[in-house]
């Protein structure tokens, strides 16, 4: 039962091995980064002697699309999953390179999000097996966010069928499903219940924007701002309907250091009073020193 | 029906600004156009314009910014022409926007000296001026580069010696000189105090002038002469290998001079008068003696 934590960047403000240090802070970090895992083999360590656990969440995968991730790079994602001892490895379920040479989401600009069809699917399930044959480690799908949707299936059906399919858990980021629903045209919590949400391990809760274009409402991730109130509502769903729900990672990256702990705080009360996982309440409630 | 074929064009729809504006005035003309199947069309018809034209956007602002952090002022000074942040962006339909960082870097320097070679409508003046900030731009990325590969084949990292010694004097590894006809602060100036963080923003803004920099090009030569060394940061950790440059800012035409240190003359066969400013740059880890 990892708790709640952040979601941080090394080697950048807010440092995440101070905050882990200080009272209130987060129970562990989830951190991006290249999948050469020495490169932050001092920050690890330091959050392992402070007996913080890491989570390593890349984006340097394809988890569908055409393009199968060669054996070099799982290997080398395996060795880092292994090297930092992160109880899961999760990411978007979203295209981060194309050709066979392979590389991070940030060359394409950000994850190219999946085609909903069920010939994409077929694809991803593909996509998704390459993965664990080779990464040792329980593997967690999340939905990217999106402006747009290709396609003819729900997300939630499709993700949903991926994950009983691959035996993989789910990582649901409430401002990821709050994009999916403005562009499907839903209401918030709408059609979630498609999902086996017996099978969500982690729950993400940041900051975006919700933009209005040509009279349509268009939501956009922003980490360094708050948290809109449709994202706290998702995540009061996900909250009451994930039996098996472990962690929730409260995005940080670019936030301004005095609004973390206080964040953190907020989120721990609110998963001290809804999560529906008793032993995550009890442990939100360890985390308020309750 | 092919993935493979959906993907590839759906992903070339995300970078290709003219591709996107036929495809969705005439989809499956465009299409057919393009090659691609009928079957492969139908997941892409229903796709929302304005949501996917945010999505173009915001990859288009990310991939731009980045490319343009290695070229600051002779991207402002081309994307402060009539037309120019749609020029420059055209880059992103090259195949070589999916190459690995450093070529990729490299090809968008190319790209910018095939925008300067079609003809600015400027004056030769400004032409040469912008040609001599690329040229050291271009350099900048190329020794980097060209120090990045060494690394990864096994090379020893070179070290940077501060001491002048008593053996040659020579221009070290992965250094060059360029001269420009006047001081980089005044360019700057020009260009609204661009930066490599904020060059893009800058560009995209349209509030760039290039009759401001034409001004620049326009006054009475200050030349100066910019030397530069790619040096490694840190230890190499597998392929990450992290590159800054040591630079100075000298007074004058002096690229022939530096250009001649040919590694046989040692510090004190140069003339007194100019041993305190060799002195210095030996101790900047800008020239070095063996």
């Amino acid at each position: 039962m990892l708790g709640v934590g952040a979601s941080l960047s090394f080697g950048v403000e807010p440092d995440p091995v101070a905050l882990a240090a200080s009272p209130g802070g987060p129970s562990f970090i989830e951190y991006a980064g290249p999948v050469e895992h020495g490169l932050h083999a001092a920050s690890t360590k330091a959050l392992q002697d402070l007996g913080i656990p890491v989570l390593y969440h890349p984006s340097c995968l394809n988890l569908c699309g055409p393009h199968p991730n060669p054996e070099h790079w799982l290997t080398q994602v395996d060795a880092h999953v292994k090297a930092v001892g992160s109880a899961w490895l999760a990411q978007d379920v979203a295209c981060c390179f194309v050709g066979n040479t392979p590389g991070y989401s940030i060359q394409l600009g950000y994850f190219v999000p999946p085609v909903q069809t069920r010939d994409a699917l077929e694809e991803a399930v593909d996509r998704v097996m390459e993965v664990r044959r080779r990464v040792q480690a329980p593997l967690l799908l999340e939905p990217a966010p999106v402006t747009f949707v290709a396609g003819d299936m729900d997300i939630f059906s499709w993700l949903g069928e991926l994950a009983r399919r691959t035996g993989c858990g789910l990582l649901l980021d409430a401002g990821h499903v709050v994009s999916h629903q403005l562009v499907a045209g839903r209401e918030l919590t709408e059609g979630l219940d498609a999902l086996p949400l017996d099978q969500v391990v982690e729950v993400h809760v940041a900051g975006g924007v919700i933009e209005e274009h040509e009279g349509r409402r268009y939501y956009k991730d922003a980490h360094d701002l708050p948290v809109l109130p449709e994202t706290w509502s998702v995540f009061r769903y996900l909250l009451e309907h994930c039996p098996n729900l472990k962690a929730v990672c409260v995005e940080c990256e670019g936030s301004v250091a005095d609004t973390v702990l206080p964040m953190l705080r907020k989120t721990r009360e609110r998963v001290a009073l809804g999560a529906a996982n008793e032993a995550l309440r009890l442990k939100a409630r360890e985390e308020l020193g309750q | 029906m092919s993935t493979a074929t959906q993907h590839a064009f759906l992903v070339r729809l995300l970078f290709d600004e003219e591709l996107r504006d036929a495809f969705f005035a005439e989809p499956e003309a465009t299409a057919s156009r393009e090659g691609v199947p009928p079957d492969d069309l139908e997941a892409l018809k229903t796709i929302d314009r304005t949501g996917f034209e945010l999505d173009a956007a915001m990859r288009r602002d990310y991939l731009m910014s980045a490319l343009c952090r290695a070229y600051p002022l002779s991207a402002a000074a081309l994307g402060s022409l009539p037309g120019g942040p749609r020029r420059l962006a055209a880059f992103l339909t090259s195949p070589r926007l999916l190459a690995d960082p450093s070529t990729r870097s490299e090809a968008f320097g190319e790209h910018l000296a095939r925008l300067l070679s079609f003809g600015t409508l400027m004056p030769p003046v400004w032409d040469g001026l912008v040609e001599s900030i690329l040229a050291f731009e271009r350099g900048l990325v190329r020794e980097a580069a060209a120090l990045r590969r060494s690394v990864e084949r096994g090379d020893p990292v070179p070290t940077v010696k501060r001491k002048p010694g008593p053996g040659p004097m020579a221009l070290p590894a992965f250094s060059f000189a360029v001269e420009l006809p006047v001081p980089t602060a005044l360019i700057k100036g020009a260009l609204d105090q661009v930066s490599a963080e904020s060059a893009w923003h800058h560009i995209s803004s349209g509030r760039l002038s290039s009759q401001r920099l034409l001004t620049v090009a326009r006054a009475d030569p200050l030349p100066v002469t910019l030397l530069a060394r790619a040096t490694v940061v840190g230890v190499p950790v597998g392929s990450v290998v992290d590159v800054t440059h040591l630079t100075a800012e000298l007074n004058g035409r002096r690229a022939a001079f530096f250009a001649g240190l040919d590694g046989t003359r040692p510090l004190s066969d140069f003339p007194r008068s100019e041993l305190p400013a060799l002195e210095r740059l030996i101790e900047a880890g800008l020239l070095e003696t063996r």
